[in-house]
């Protein structure tokens, strides 16, 4: 091999060991933005999603809805909906109603309900005081003799990281 | 005994592997973009996002409900686990790009299930037990 021969071997391979990390690079751009592109087409705003899961706090006889029996239809529990039973609104039916894993259940919605005139609040098991956007329903509140008109705060909270390890 | 290789033969054999470099890097760069433009994973994750968000508007509906999932779900799966759904294409149990999407149910609801390539889902509340079923024909 001539002297520009080997000089001419060296160089090359040189780039190509530049070359090849810079591809790598490129390459790996490519699937990260693909795998980008695939999640914001794919995502639901937060508002959304615990705006669902929040409708069963007033809509469901689960959880706080107001019912009254009703012997001589099908469904002997008739539901009204938008109403707060105020006998209901306890830890106890928050539990029944919307419950997370006592250990990962910092990475579901958490909640706090606070009713504002009448001022009471309650909290899912792994609501940290952490909120990330709020929401208001006007609510019909069922105090025992008659209703009255509230707003129905929802204080959501988000999946939150893992802890870290001390 | 030396190998003389004057600079031409050397040329030769480096714009080879040149080439085929190149080559590999345009074929690698191709599909990954014709895999995620053809793959079914943004339709299993709207899918699954979709009837997660519809179990819990169900959960909020008082009595008996039915309704049509709109989009057509032939090429897929739908199993409603009891905390979960999900939309995959084999089995889900080892189906590693099934897609899950939890769901919280309140005390003494359940959740039932499982269509197979079905053009039209439909979920089914029937008192406190949500069941995915292809739809009636009516």
């Amino acid at each position: 091999m001539t002297e520009e021969g080997i000089f001419d071997v060296g160089r090359k391979i040189i780039y190509w060991i530049m070359a090849g990390f810079v591809l790598s690079i490129l390459l790996l751009s490519l699937i990260l933005i693909f795998s980008n592109y695939k999640s914001r087409l794919t995502s639901v705003p937060a508002e959304i999603k615990g705006g669902f899961i929040a409708l069963r706090f007033i809509n469901s006889p689960a959880c706080f809805a107001y019912g009254d029996e009703n012997p001589n239809e099908p469904n002997p529990i008739r539901t009204y909906l938008s109403t707060i039973d105020l006998r209901k609104f306890t830890p106890q039916q928050m539990s029944k109603c919307y419950l997370t894993d006592k250990d990962k259940g910092y990475r579901n919605f958490n909640f706090k309900l606070t009713l504002r005139n009448f001022g009471n609040e309650l909290k899912t098991n792994n609501y940290f005081n952490i909120p990330h956007f709020t929401l208001e329903f006007p609510v019909l509140v069922w105090s025992g003799s008659g209703f009255v008109l509230d707003q129905l705060l929802i204080e959501v909270q988000e999946n939150l990281p893992s802890p870290k390890e001390p | 005994m030396k190998i003389r290789m004057n600079k031409k033969g050397t040329n030769i054999i480096l714009v080879m592997f040149e080439l085929m470099a190149v080559v590999m890097v345009v074929y690698i760069a191709i599909e990954v973009g014709a895999k995620a433009a053809t793959e079914k994973s943004i339709v299993k994750t709207m899918a699954s996002n979709d009837l997660a968000m519809m179990v819990n508007v169900l959960i909020a509906t008082p009595g008996d409900v039915i309704v049509q999932y709109p989009r057509d779900l032939s090429e897929l799966k739908v199993a409603l686990l009891p905390s979960s759904v999900v939309v995959y294409e084999e089995d889900f149990r080892t189906d590693a790009s099934a897609v899950q999407n939890p769901v919280i149910l309140p005390d003494g609801y359940a959740l039932s299930g499982i269509v197979e390539h079905e053009s039209k889902v439909c979920l089914i509340k029937d008192k406190h037990f949500i069941s995915v079923e292809g739809c009636p024909i009516i």
